[in-house]
């Protein structure tokens, strides 16, 4: 390192790893390594390395070749990580953050993203409540974001270039660091130097300029810890949305165009499409996304070729399509250019207008509004039905709609939940939700946290929307999972599959579900963190391990250009035709 | 007036050190209990103004300070131990709770409407009932002082409750005032049992009584915020009394 010839990077997967790769200075010495190769094969018991002596002795300049290649390749990568992670280029002037409802764009100014091609910002979903507890079982995923909307109309001015005195900077990360200190489940901080991390990087926090390399640093710290649910919320994309006192907001200028995206086949896919100005375009399901404005997806497909883990994998496809997705969003009115490949691969152009986005507009706390929608449907089997409910977050003013939709398709034979791209939100909201199919008290999950633990347990819903007595469903229960079912969706999946009452479709989730809180910094921005450990029935952690489905279906392009949902079709034949199961709950 | 054990946890755990860290004291250096609880009952304005004839409604706010939850609280209690809470949270919806003298129930997004049993129920109706305002000992199998503690750095005597139904909770009397300072309770939920500390403070007089209008949660490790702006005796709105059909329902059911 002294030598400089070794660089040092953040692990993608790890927070507390780090991964050394040669510089130039280390590249150049490749010679000089190669020979001392040979001479070790030579004249040494080291492990043989023939196949490589063999490579050097054929074409000595190839090999120095693939492996500085090799050596650059992955620097470039973990330099485009790591600037993800940590960098806030500087700019001049005022940067404009388009004014959306989205979570995403509120939270993820866009303007970086020309420079980085791709930018992995914290960002979160939801948050979490309950009668008797309240805990934010929130999707604090990490998700690229974009500057797609050249003409959008930018009304949320982004204060990442504003200077910040030393004392508000300092004691904004102590306030940061101490919280995170007195309220982590872990004391002994799973075995990382907590205090180790402050004293690296509090020399940093007093070096710091701008509101946005602060943010940076508070990243960096939090990273550190490499969970889930950890987030630093720009002031500007919390405060950003009026809500009446009821906490929804109806007047919102949050758009997109309909899209509903997923990585089929390598490629990113549309997934699902509803109502809107891309359908109306002729775009479907099983279309291939090339570009969207002026971002280049191969630049997408390069990222996630980082991955060289399964985990790691899910988590960038969760992180990818998030950013894909922010791209497609923008103010109402505002429009984007989307490339797409149609079934026969031909290549089309569309300018799309944005339209308002789906469903209710709401607000818990310090975190930002979220769009909230659910629908459900009567599929007929034969001579009964299966009842099918989908919903894209865990927000509190849904929980009437569910159990309406529940009410309304009580006498079919099955059911089936879709909790595909939901991305968590109000962790206790799983024990009402959960209670219209259990007759008794069913434990979902474990909450664990310094002081104590507490319990996610399925409440059975005695009552029906009209008030009148109900009895539990019964009937075979599916629910749909994939790789962007987060949070309060994982645990509401694993804790059904843990107690048996239902059996899972689709592919793993991401593992992220861990109870968090806010916190208002001096700086005005918002603090999410870790407060709790959270386990299934079984004791298995879902954090960092996902929750696999019984049966895994996975998109498949063909299927969908048929206009086919594999793992729908393949829940719905379950759910018609398994047996009853025995009222063990 | 409030009753502690109706709030909702809406923020938790952080169990604080709490009266468990309490100094033990030589036996006969410590108050007896019932001379504490006299002069707790004296300082609020006495057992006349204390023990309510009339029905009361309390009104004021209830926040999460740490995650910017704020919403509103009302409460209504009548001399014969009916008595009803809601919360309202943006965002969340209301909480209710209640009492009818017969039957504890609760409603909310995330448990449903329900009706209370075991410890839950206990803890509503010994709370409900008007005469512990005074910390009568008719309602308690016993009480006895056990130490002292201090809370934001104000000392007072700590007494260890042992209600009918034998549930306990122990509360700390300012020395210098007389009036209570915090509540200890291992408070029972469907979630579980979880320990709340509550810390009283800023007491107003309203009618002829003292009240405490902030009360200070910390369960789990999160504080929720009570205030009380608002306290109205005698003919007061008591439409939260009235039972929510879903409830109505269960009763009827004998759920």
């Amino acid at each position: 390192m002294s030598a400089d010839i070794l660089g040092r990077f953040p692990h993608p997967d790890d927070g507390r790893r780090r991964v050394y790769l040669p510089t130039e200075n280390g590249i150049a010495l490749l010679p000089v390594l190669l020979e001392l190769v040979v001479w070790g094969e030579a004249h040494t018991a080291a492990p043989s390395q023939a196949e490589i002596v063999d490579a050097i002795r054929v074409d000595r300049g190839a090999v120095i070749d693939g492996l500085a290649k090799k050596a650059r390749g992955n620097r470039d990568r973990l330099t485009v990580w790591s600037r993800r992670r940590r960098v806030q280029p500087k700019r001049r002037g005022t940067s404009r953050v388009p004014k959306v409802s989205s979570w995403q764009s509120l939270l993820f100014p866009r303007k970086t993203v020309r420079r980085l091609s791709l930018r992995i910002r914290p960002r979160l979903a939801a948050f979490g409540s309950a009668a008797a507890v309240v805990f934010f079982s929130a999707c604090a995923t990490t998700a690229p974001s974009a500057d797609s909307n050249t003409d959008a109309a930018p009304t949320e001015v982004s204060r990442d270039d504003e200077p910040i005195d030393t004392d508000l900077a300092l004691v904004t990360f102590d306030s940061a660091w101490s919280r995170i200190n007195a309220s982590y489940y872990d004391p002994d901080f799973r075995g990382i130097d907590w205090v180790g991390v402050r004293d690296e990087l509090r020399p940093e926090a007093e070096a710091v300029e701008t509101r946005g390399d602060l943010r940076a640093i508070l990243r960096d710290m939090l990273s550190r810890l490499g969970e889930s649910h950890f987030a630093i919320l720009p002031q500007e994309g919390v405060d950003g949305i009026d809500v009446g006192d009821d906490g929804l907001a109806t007047d919102t200028e949050a758009g997109d165009v309909g899209l509903e995206l997923r990585w089929v086949e390598g490629d990113l896919t549309v997934f699902r499409a509803e109502a809107g100005p891309a359908v109306d375009a002729g775009v479907g399901p099983g279309w291939v996304v090339e570009a969207i404005d002026e971002v280049e997806m191969e630049r997408w497909r390069e990222v996630m070729a980082i991955a060289e883990t399964d985990a790691a994998r899910d988590r960038l496809e969760l992180e990818t399509v998030s950013g894909a997705h922010s791209l497609l969003q923008g103010p109402v009115g505002s429009s984007l250019t989307l490339r797409v490949l149609d079934g026969r691969d031909e290549l089309h152009t569309f300018t799309l207008e944005r339209q308002r986005v789906r469903g209710q507009m709401v607000r818990f706390g310090q975190l930002p509004a979220l769009a909230a929608h659910l629908d459900f449907e009567r599929q007929s089997v034969g001579d009964s039905c299966v009842g099918v409910i989908a919903f894209n977050i865990w927000m509190v003013p849904l929980v009437a709609d569910f159990n309406r939709a529940v009410d309304a398709l009580a006498d079919c034979r099955g059911m089936v939940l879709d909790l595909r791209g939901n991305l968590g939100g109000v962790g206790g909201m799983v024990m009402s939700t959960a209670g219209s199919f259990y007759s008794q008290r069913a434990e979902l999950g474990v909450v664990q946290s310094r002081a104590g633990e507490m319990r996610f347990v399925a409440m059975p819903r005695g009552v029906d929307s009209d008030g009148q007595l109900r009895e539990a469903f019964t009937g075979p229960l599916a629910v749909l999972i994939d790789g962007r079912s987060v949070s309060t969706s994982e645990i509401f999946a694993a804790g059904l599959k843990s107690t048996g009452r239902a059996r899972l479709f689709g592919t793993n989730t991401p593992g992220q579900a861990l109870p968090a809180m806010t916190l208002r910094l001096p700086n005005e921005d918002v603090l999410y963190h870790v407060v709790s450990n959270l386990t299934d029935p079984e004791g298995q952690r879902i954090e960092g391990e996902g929750v696999v489905p019984d049966e895994r279906v996975v998109l498949r392009r063909a299927e969908l250009l048929a206009g086919r949902d594999a793992a729908l079709e393949a829940a719905v034949a379950w759910a018609a035709t398994a047996p009853e199961p025995a009222p063990a709950w | 007036m409030i009753r502690l054990t109706r709030l909702p946890f809406l923020a938790v755990l952080a169990l604080a050190t709490g009266l468990a860290a309490a100094t033990p004291s030589a036996a006969q250096d410590l108050p007896p209990a019932q001379e504490i609880i006299d002069r707790y009952v004296e300082a609020i304005g006495g057992r006349e103004a204390a023990v309510a004839s009339v029905a009361t409604r309390s009104s004021g706010s209830f926040a999460i300070p740490a995650m910017g939850v704020t919403g509103d609280l009302v409460s209504v209690d009548t001399p014969d131990g009916a008595t009803a809470m809601r919360v309202t949270i943006p965002g969340m919806g209301d909480m209710l709770s209640g009492y009818t003298g017969e039957v504890g129930w609760s409603t909310d997004p995330m448990t449903g409407p329900r009706l209370l049993d075991g410890g839950e129920l206990d803890a509503m109706r010994e709370q409900a009932d008007p005469l512990y305002a005074v910390r009568d000992a008719s309602l308690f199998e016993s009480f006895e002082t056990t130490g002292e503690d201090s809370y934001d750095d104000e000392a007072c005597w700590v007494v260890q409750f042992v209600w009918s139904s034998g549930r306990e909770t122990t509360e700390c009397f300012s020395k210098e005032s007389g009036l209570a300072i915090a509540q200890i309770t291992a408070q029972e939920s469907p979630m579980g049992t979880v320990d709340v500390t509550s810390r009283l403070s800023d007491y107003q007089r309203f009618g002829d009584v003292l009240v405490a209008t902030t009360v200070r949660q910390s369960m789990m490790g999160q504080e929720q915020v009570l205030q009380i702006t608002e306290v109205e005796f005698g003919d007061v709105d008591q439409s939260l009394l009235e039972v929510p059909e879903a409830i109505k329902t269960l009763i009827e059911a004998g759920n």
